[in-house]
């Protein structure tokens, strides 16, 4: 079920008034319920997964606890990680590595035996193993107690606002909040809904607008040229950001009138001063999870720094493999960790160098780098093959004329180019403005001054949002 | 105080999108920059015959070259984009509802829309939104489920879900003027001719002319309104780029004409005609000038051979 449908608008509208008509004691029943019909609106069959990973945890968390012996509490959590990233080599990986076993085989002069799996990816699976893993990792470390209440665990893994595409939650945050009783709130009720509707606005005005030229550049109906790639690429980097924030904005409203607290996923990561910064704003709930369960364990910052850069290299690489099966995204990890490795070495000398610019220079001017670099690796995110992504990379070369590519663009095209840089134009300047306290403090005193915004984002999202183009969210599909 | 506001805040925002949905309809049910609205605006109108169908028909049926050979009026109520549904639709409203009189009306099956009955497309329906209000209109929609529902009664609505066709770039417009008409009332300057399409040897799919088919029930709609308003109807199909010679492909139409001969109608396929001779064509599915002037002359021809005029 998308957010962005009218099914989700009466499922949400069902699903929050029984919420709290419903005693308290019989609401996780509800939003199990719902959760499962939630998922099961994409592809029933694939509930059973999710199922088995949770039966699976379920039993290893509370065995974990029970464990006398250390090696013991670490073999049901080797189980338990097995059984997830099991999952997810099956599903996610197995054609992948095949693919390359058979090119392998191809080179050698042999044929590849190994049958292909004639499978979809089940919606969201990275994200709800991922929770899965968070939750035995932290039984393991003592930071959480093992969860005795089936039904309270299974909610956990799959609380319909942040099961499909996260924010990736820790046991200690979520789990507790599914426990207590809360009450309705009319201003919690308002902080959500605002929520919302920011995300709809994000991802129905923005987001999908947006796909519409960047699908068709992708497409390589109209070639590649130096202003169409590069519109098609400025597009796709405010599209991905629109489509991903704009989801968990509408989860954590979703979550808040529920009187939930999900943990924020992003803090303007396009306004990063460097390609580290970008990782610390930019989908926050899985960096800190490879920060937490991988680099830190890895050594973290306590060992030498060649090492912390090959560990942090590392990670990058995996982050890439855990977006999508393919080279394309394991160049847009590499471009990524070797980046952020690069901040590293050169941190120290960095600082010297720039120690006598004008803080306002080396700012814009950090600013603008990393989000031309963060734009420029999102090709390899956004492309299907390496081809692709070369044609458009070329296309920033090709100087041919754009107007005479322009003509040739459908009616339907010209009207999102135009409405596209129009809603990307009104969005960048809401970002730059929500940031500043100044601004924020004047709509809290002014209420007329919100209701002038409110209104304008109205109109915005009548006239110019995409409602025939809905899209489904790009990282459902990791 | 608060709830107040905000209830206060609520009841005129719905007020407002009910202004707004009563004014943009009004503005774009009068206006005409499209087809739908060109053809729902003829009302009480004497034609010898009208041609009904989709682009096939719009481009590929030459009204000014008829009506010097046959020396009638006839005017081209084709939609493009549309299939049977839609056009049915179209024909009711032109018909009964607004009381146009012709003697034939000459009938395109498109290969898609027939086999397709409950395909829609947004570039047809979507012209259609202002006029939800109409029975004709919404009573054929409502069949196609919940959505049209919410387009029909969330006030605004429809309007924002296909604010492509009719935001408020088409709004200023029906003050303002400056949008060139959708459409060409005649034949064939839609699409000029191209050299570059790829896709030329693409045969066109087998034409499902079985009668389980669903499209039957719009066809045979658009058949009882002709019996209804003692217009004669003539079906047809036009010229394909590369149309379907085979085994199967002749028996769907042979089945057809056999069916066509029972109910008595009048059944003209010269679908496999122009075959491969791609100077007629705009593209794989669409006639150009010229292949629609050819085209209609051997139509016509036919028709004066059949003596399907005189009948």
């Amino acid at each position: 079920m998308l957010f962005n449908s009218i099914d989700f608008l009466i499922f949400f509208i069902v699903v929050t008034t029984f919420f709290f008509s419903l005693p308290h004691v019989y609401r996780w029943i509800l939003l199990l319920v719902a959760s499962c019909f939630f998922y099961m609106f994409f592809k029933p069959e694939y509930i059973l997964i999710l199922g088995f990973t949770i039966v699976v945890d379920y039993i290893a968390g509370i065995k974990i606890e029970g464990a006398e012996k250390k090696s013991t509490k670490k073999q049901y959590l080797i189980l338990s990680l097995i059984a997830n990233i099991g999952v997810l080599a099956v599903f996610k990986y197995f054609n992948f590595i095949n693919d390359n076993i058979t090119g392998l085989c191809q080179l050698f002069g042999y044929t590849n035996q190994i049958p292909y799996l004639k499978i979809l990816l089940p919606i969201g699976l990275s994200f709800h193993t991922f929770q899965a893993m968070s939750y035995t990792i932290e039984v393991y470390r003592g930071n959480q107690k093992a969860e005795r209440h089936f039904g309270i665990y299974s909610l956990y893994v799959m609380y319909y606002p942040q099961l499909v595409a996260g924010p990736i939650e820790r046991p200690q945050n979520i789990l507790h909040q599914l426990k207590e009783h809360h009450k309705f709130s009319y201003d919690r009720f308002l902080s959500g809904l605002t929520l919302i509707g920011w995300g709809l606005f994000k991802k129905v005005v923005v987001a999908d607008r947006l796909s519409i030229i960047t699908d068709s550049m992708y497409a390589g109906t109209y070639g590649f040229n130096t202003v169409w790639s590069l519109i098609g690429t400025l597009f796709f980097s405010f599209q991905i950001y629109c489509d991903f924030s704009g989801y968990s904005d509408i989860a954590t409203g979703c979550a808040r009138i529920m009187g939930v607290h999900l943990m924020t996923n992003f803090n303007y990561p396009y306004f990063a001063k460097s390609v580290s910064e970008f990782w610390k704003r930019w989908h926050i709930s899985l960096s800190t999870w490879f920060r937490d369960y991988l680099y830190i364990p890895l050594g973290g910052n306590r060992v030498p720094l060649p090492r912390q850069a090959f560990n942090m290299f590392m990670v990058f690489m995996i982050s890439g493999i855990w977006h999508g099966a393919g080279w394309t995204f394991v160049i847009w990890g590499f471009l990524h960790g070797v980046a952020v490795t690069f901040e590293l070495i050169t941190k120290n000398s960095r600082k010297t160098f720039f120690a006598n610019w004008p803080a306002w220079l080396h700012n814009g001017l950090s600013v603008f780098g990393v989000f031309v670099f963060v734009q420029f690796v999102w090709i390899f995110f956004r492309a299907e093959t390496f081809q692709k992504a070369y044609s458009v990379i070329k296309g920033f070369f090709n100087y041919t004329s754009f107007s005479a590519q322009y003509e040739q663009l459908t009616a339907a095209l010209k009207y999102s180019l135009l409405v596209g840089f129009f809603v990307l134009v009104n969005f960048i300047l809401f970002e730059i403005f929500m940031r500043k306290e100044r601004i924020k403090q004047l709509f809290e005193d002014k209420p007329y001054l919100r209701m002038i915004f409110y209104s304008y984002l109205f109109l915005l999202f009548i006239f110019f949002g995409s409602f025939k183009n809905a899209q489904s969210f790009i990282y459902f599909q990791f | 105080m608060k709830y107040r506001n905000h209830i206060i805040i609520t009841v005129a925002v719905v007020a407002g999108l009910f202004l707004l949905d009563g004014w943009f309809t009004k503005r774009f049910q009068a206006n005409n920059l499209y087809k739908t609205q060109w053809i729902i605006h003829k009302e009480k109108q004497n034609y010898d015959y009208a041609v009904l169908g989709a682009s096939h028909a719009y481009m590929g049926f030459d009204v000014e070259l008829a009506d010097s050979t046959l020396g009638m009026k006839g005017i081209n109520i084709s939609l493009d984009g549309s299939h049977i549904g839609t056009q049915s639709v179209l024909a009711d409203i032109f018909y009964k509802r607004n009381e146009n009189k012709t003697k034939y009306l000459f009938i395109c099956l498109d290969n898609p829309n027939l086999a397709n009955s409950e395909l829609q497309t947004d570039i047809a329906d979507g012209r259609m939104i202002p006029f939800l209000n109409y029975d004709e209109v919404f009573s054929h929609y409502k069949d196609f489920g919940k959505k049209w529902y919410f387009d029909r009664y969330l006030p605004f609505w429809k309007y924002a879900e296909y604010n492509y066709y009719w935001g408020p770039h088409i709004l200023s417009n029906t003050y303002l003027n400056y949008m060139k008409q959708d459409f060409d009332s005649t034949t064939g300057s839609r699409y000029s001719y191209s050299d570059k399409y790829d896709n030329w040897d693409t045969t066109m799919a087998p034409v499902d002319f079985g009668e389980s088919n669903g499209a039957f029930k719009y066809l045979n709609k658009v058949i009882n309104i002709c019996k209804e308003k003692n217009v004669k109807p003539i079906l047809f199909v036009l010229p394909l780029t590369l149309a379907d010679t085979s085994a199967a492909g002749k028996n769907h139409i042979s089945s057809f004409t056999s069916y066509c001969e029972k109910k008595g109608l009048d059944f003209i396929y010269i679908g496999d005609y122009l075959n491969y001779q791609y100077e007629y064509f705009s593209d794989k599915g669409h006639l150009n000038k010229k292949g629609a002037e050819k085209s209609t002359a051997l139509l016509l021809q036919i028709l004066k051979e059949k003596q399907v005029l005189n009948k």
